[in-house]
């Protein structure tokens, strides 16, 4: 390694095409405007409940299109791959790990009493009208 | 740091006088002592930035269990919310992000390359790109506010609002005071004949003017229609904003006692034991909330914690943002970037795309929903 090396072309960089980042853009704005024309015809086109998990499924897309390309993830070091898709399975962890016991304690919510239910005393017991 | 021709020069004349320590290691100004090679300095460095990123998305992370939990227990309140938001606006400022992506991207390219200059065309896009942001953020946060579309226990939406400060202006104002500092820093460089100097405050007073440009486009904007029946109120902000008149004595039907630093509690009935309110972003502030409210119009206090918590950070992050390609800004102006060197801007970029990710998901899950 001698000095010239410095001006000469890149020798550990990955300079991005330019054809590649403008297709990678068009392709963001485009779905970015299919998501927003789809959430105003759901209607139309009976997605109904699956509205929800369309437009995580193109949000998923456009992450990914930004993580491979313009963040390089393509080109990157394995490790560095690795340690940044580690974050997500993590944070799917947690989101997994909440939402095990989501319903778990609804009863105790729902006879918890309120202005509308307040609670009454039947033989010294406090219990909730329902 | 002067410029990168006179390190450079300081460098090579050190050269001659003391060991380095390594016999190949002469990358040029930039590679520490104590890295192996220019490739060692940028990896080390990317896999810093590699962990912070890690850490923010988990950190992230909590604010969209916050939201599943609560949508996955109110889905009523998620679809009763969304008529509030526009999405036009949304979408607006999506597209915005993607474009600063794609010019921060570009200007990481030209990083690689050695073309300091491009970068700085590149950079300074960004940088306007990113105030367009804030300023739509800007038209869309103080609409809310006007109609009383606030968090947790202040969300009085639906009832007789009293006559608001001028929210406009105080958000506006850091701007204005950055805008002008920037061109008059610009003016007496120029005056002083310091070009590069000259250079850098005239690029970010540019930036700065994105801020207006994104208020005049939020404003202009034609309304999607669901808020008619509060028609005017988008103008209004920017007249009471452009008068700057306090309009806001003593009308409000509760009698409290009015106070600039209180102007968000005017009209609450709940303002006086609402001081934990911010806390309260669950079912807690539904049920305290209902009283006095009419009873078709569900209280959707809870969804807007949910919703400035999660937009506000990302907008702070876009403020981070805009102080890195600051620094980037006066990087690329001094020439210091070249093949073997070009770790910050690359680190800046993969930060700023992390921020779009982010926005890739909030937008769909605040704006989109049906």
């Amino acid at each position: 390694m001698s000095d010239n090396h410095s001006e000469e072309h890149a020798y550990f960089s990955h300079p991005m095409p330019v054809w590649m980042l403008l297709l990678v853009f068009v392709s963001l704005v485009f779905l970015t405007v299919l998501t927003v024309v789809m959430s105003e015809l759901t209607e139309a086109l009976m997605i109904g409940q699956w509205e929800l998990w369309v437009s995580m499924g193109i949000a998923t897309l456009k992450a990914m299109l930004v993580i491979f390309f313009f963040m390089h993830v393509l080109y990157d070091k394995p490790f560095n791959k690795m340690l940044f898709f580690s974050s997500f399975l993590f944070a799917a962890l947690f989101i997994a790990m909440t939402l095990l016991d989501t319903y778990q304690y609804s009863d105790d919510v729902t006879s918890f009493p309120t202005d509308d239910r307040p609670a009454r005393v039947v033989g010294g017991k406090t219990v909730s009208e329902n | 740091m002067t410029t990168a021709a006179s390190v450079e020069h300081h460098e090579e004349a050190g050269d001659g006088h003391h060991d380095h320590g390594h016999h190949e290691h002469h990358d040029g100004p930039f590679i520490a002592h104590h890295f192996e090679s220019a490739e060692q300095q940028f990896d080390s460095g990317k896999l810093g930035m590699w962990l912070f990123l890690v850490q923010e998305i988990l950190f992230f992370s909590g604010l969209f269990v916050a939201y599943i939990i609560y949508r996955n227990h109110n889905p009523e309140i998620f679809e009763a919310a969304h008529v509030h938001l526009d999405k036009w606006l949304g979408g607006l400022n999506t597209i915005v992000l993607l474009f600063s992506s794609l010019t921060m991207a570009w200007a990481v390219r030209c990083a690689q390359l050695g073309k300091n200059l491009a970068a700085v065309v590149h950079i300074v896009i960004t940088m306007v790109c990113a105030n367009i942001f804030l300023g739509v953020k800007a038209i869309e946060y103080t609409h809310k506010w006007e109609m009383g579309l606030f968090w947790a226990n202040y969300y009085t939406y639906g009832q007789p609002q009293p006559d608001h400060p001028p929210y406009l202006m105080y958000i506006s104002a850091p701007f204005i005071v950055c805008t002008l500092v920037a061109a008059f820093l610009a003016t007496v460089s120029r005056v002083r004949e310091s070009d590069f100097w000259f250079k850098f405050f005239l690029c970010i007073t540019i930036s700065f003017l994105g801020y207006f440009i994104g208020l005049g486009i939020a404003w202009a904007m034609p309304s999607s229609g669901h808020d008619d029946h509060h028609g005017g109120h988008g103008s209004h902000a920017v007249h009471a904003a452009a008068d700057g008149h306090e309009e806001g004595h003593g009308k409000e039907g509760h009698g409290d006692s009015h106070d600039e630093s209180h102007g968000k509690d005017d009209g609450h009935g709940h303002a006086n034991d609402a001081d934990h309110a911010e806390q309260g972003t669950d079912s807690g502030a539904a049920a305290m909330a209902t009283a006095d409210e009419p009873q078709e119009e569900p209280d959707l206090g809870g969804f807007f914690s949910i919703y400035y918590a999660m937009t506000g950070l990302h907008a702070i992050h876009i403020l981070a943002g805009i102080v890195a390609l600051t620094w980037l800004l006066y990087r690329t102006l001094a020439m210091h970037f070249r093949p073997n060197y070009f770790g910050p801007v690359e680190n800046v970029g993969l930060y700023w795309h992390l921020v779009d990710l982010i926005w890739i998901y909030l937008f769909p899950m605040m704006y989109l929903i049906h």
